[in-house]
This record gives structure tokens, C-alpha cells and sequence, in this order.
């Protein structure tokens, strides 16, 4: 590695390396554990909850490997920050999504009570008709069993 | 040598599975291919970072264990985001990953520092170290390729969902 090599000292070089290549494997890790935990088909808003992480990953790889010696020590920094960053975000993501879920279950019952009191009426409206053509007796002898007659 | 050789002899036997059953069933195993693959990466990745060499300098280490991880990473992407895939072959990449990286640290860290205590150190751990690292990849590859196999003899059932249907 001839280009990292003249770009930051040896040590720094294959730490940089070495952390940019933990980090994608969390990454990944994390990424399929929060995607099958959340039970989430939606793939762009599990990136964007750990795009800092991301940017932190990537950011930290290309200073740590074409930057001279100090910037490329700080990209190392970055790089092992990322790589914590993955293990944080995962669990703020996670709190953030569990508040996402409990207004949305509130919501579905709320909609759930609309619909069971919409069907209360139209029962009552369609049992309220049925007494009333009995009473008229406009039901010919019979008694008409459901709405579609 | 030896080692690389039963690898590369496993790879295209499992290989040649594969493409025998996408002839005869029209279908293959998504998991023997991607072991047959790996292990061909295994052996490629030795050829191209210190060509097949016992000794190696600091440099050479780091590049041969780096190729392997990106390798073992590339694959672990497929594995993890596919979904096609066996959970424990995906922990398998996921070790194999965090091996090579802490192997390229501990090699590098031991033979740059050679002659301010490196040896010293090596002497007292390195076998030990070196040892289990072999052990480790021979065993994850030994899990992997019975995984592949079976899940390849899992392929060519035609009476019912079990192992080793009539042909």
C-alpha cells in the first residue's frame, strides 16, 4: 500500500484500515438486527437512522487514508468514533422507534372505534328499516333477511 | 501449501455441485455457492497478497490479512443483506471479519516492534496466537463447507422436503 504509506505513518495506516473494515461489519451487523427487530420493510428510513454513523465512517476512512499525519490520526479518531456511534445510534433509533410504533397502534385504534361505531349505526339504521316494513307490511309474508334484498 | 490446496479442492468440488444441480434440477444451493466462492476468495486472496509464501515480511501480513477481511466482508454484506442465507453461516463472515482484522493488528504490532520486545513477545505467545487463528479459520471453514454440503444435498430431493431423496 504504497499511497497510504507515504500519506500516514504504519500504525496509523493499518489501524485506519483496520477500523474502517470493523466498522462497515457493525455496520451491517446493526443494521440487519434493526431491520429485522423493527420488523421494517422500509430499507431508506433505517439508513437515515444511522446516517451519522455513516458519514462518520466514511468521512473518518478517507481522512485516515489520504490525509496527512495528523488529519489522518483525527480520521482514525472519527473512524473509532463511527464505529461506537453504530453501537449508540442503535439504541436511540430503537427508543425513537418504540414511540413511533405507540402513536401509530393508538392511531390504527382510533380508526378501529371509527369503523366498529360507523357499523354500529348502519346496523341499527338497517334493523330500524326492517321493523319498519314489517310494521308496514310491505314485506310480502316474509321477512327480507339482509340489506342486498 | 497443503492447506490451500484442500481448499481449492473443496471450492471445485462445490462448485461443480452447483453447476450439476442448476443442469439437473434447474436450481442450485444459494449457500454451497457462496461457500464455494469464499473458499475460492481464500485462495485467491493468499496468491495475490504473498503468493503462497511461509515468510513474510510486516507489510505482507497486513495486506494478505486486510485482502482477507475486505474478502470475508464482501461476503458478509451478501449474507446479511440478502436474506437467503442461514443465520450461522452470517456469524461465521461476521467472525471470520473480526479475525482477520485483530490478526493484521497483532501481526503488525509484533513484527514492526521485532527488535524492542517483539521477538521476546513471540516467543512467549505468537505460537500460541498464530495456532488458534489457524484453528479458528480451519474450524468456521469445516462448519461452512458442511453447512454448503448439506444444504446442496438438501437441493436434490424429488420425492419429498427430506435429505437424500431417490434419485
Amino acid at each position: 500500500m504504497p499511497m497510504m504509506a507515504c500519506a500516514a505513518d504504519g500504525d496509523e495506516t493499518v489501524s485506519g484500515v483496520g477500523f474502517t473494515i470493523l466498522s462497515l461489519a457493525a455496520l451491517i451487523y446493526k443494521y440487519k438486527i434493526y431491520e429485522r427487530r423493527n420488523n421494517m420493510n422500509d430499507k431508506v428510513e433505517s439508513l437515515i437512522s444511522l446516517k451519522q454513523s455513516i458519514v462518520m465512517l466514511f468521512a473518518g476512512g478517507a481522512a485516515s487514508l489520504t490525509a496527512t499525519n495528523v488529519i489522518s490520526l483525527f480520521g482514525m479518531v472519527l473512524t473509532a468514533m463511527g464505529l461506537v456511534f453504530v453501537f449508540l445510534n442503535w439504541t436511540v433509533s430503537r427508543r425513537s422507534f418504540i414511540e413511533r410504533k405507540r402513536r401509530n397502534d393508538l392511531l390504527e385504534k382510533e380508526l378501529d372505534w371509527k369503523i366498529g361505531e360507523q357499523g354500529k349505526v348502519q346496523a341499527s339504521e338497517a334493523k330500524r328499516a326492517r321493523i319498519n316494513n314489517i310494521k308496514r307490511g310491505s314485506s310480502g309474508g316474509s321477512i327480507p333477511q339482509s340489506k342486498s334484498k | 501449501m497443503l492447506a490451500n490446496q484442500v481448499v481449492a479442492a473443496f471450492s471445485a468440488v462445490m462448485l461443480v455441485l452447483c453447476a450439476y444441480h442448476k443442469y439437473k434440477f434447474n436450481r442450485y444451493s444459494n449457500t454451497c455457492l457462496v461457500v464455494a466462492l469464499w473458499l475460492a476468495l481464500e485462495v485467491l486472496s493468499d496468491y495475490v497478497a504473498i503468493s503462497f509464501s511461509q515468510t513474510v515480511t510486516p507489510i505482507e501480513a497486513v495486506r494478505y490479512f486486510f485482502i482477507l477481511a475486505s474478502a470475508s466482508l464482501v461476503m458478509m454484506a451478501t449474507t446479511h443483506l440478502n436474506g437467503l442465507y442461514p443465520k450461522s453461516i452470517r456469524i461465521m463472515f461476521t467472525a471470520i471479519t473480526f479475525l482477520c482484522v485483530s490478526m493484521a493488528f497483532w501481526r503488525w504490532g509484533v513484527q514492526t516492534r521485532w527488535d524492542s520486545g517483539g521477538a521476546e513477545f513471540y516467543d512467549s505467545y505468537g505460537v500460541l496466537i498464530d495456532s488458534s487463528f489457524f484453528c479458528s479459520i480451519v474450524g468456521l471453514d469445516t462448519l461452512m463447507i458442511i453447512l454448503g454440503v448439506y444444504s446442496a444435498l438438501d437441493i436434490n430431493s424429488n420425492a419429498d422436503d427430506g435429505m437424500r431423496g431417490r434419485w
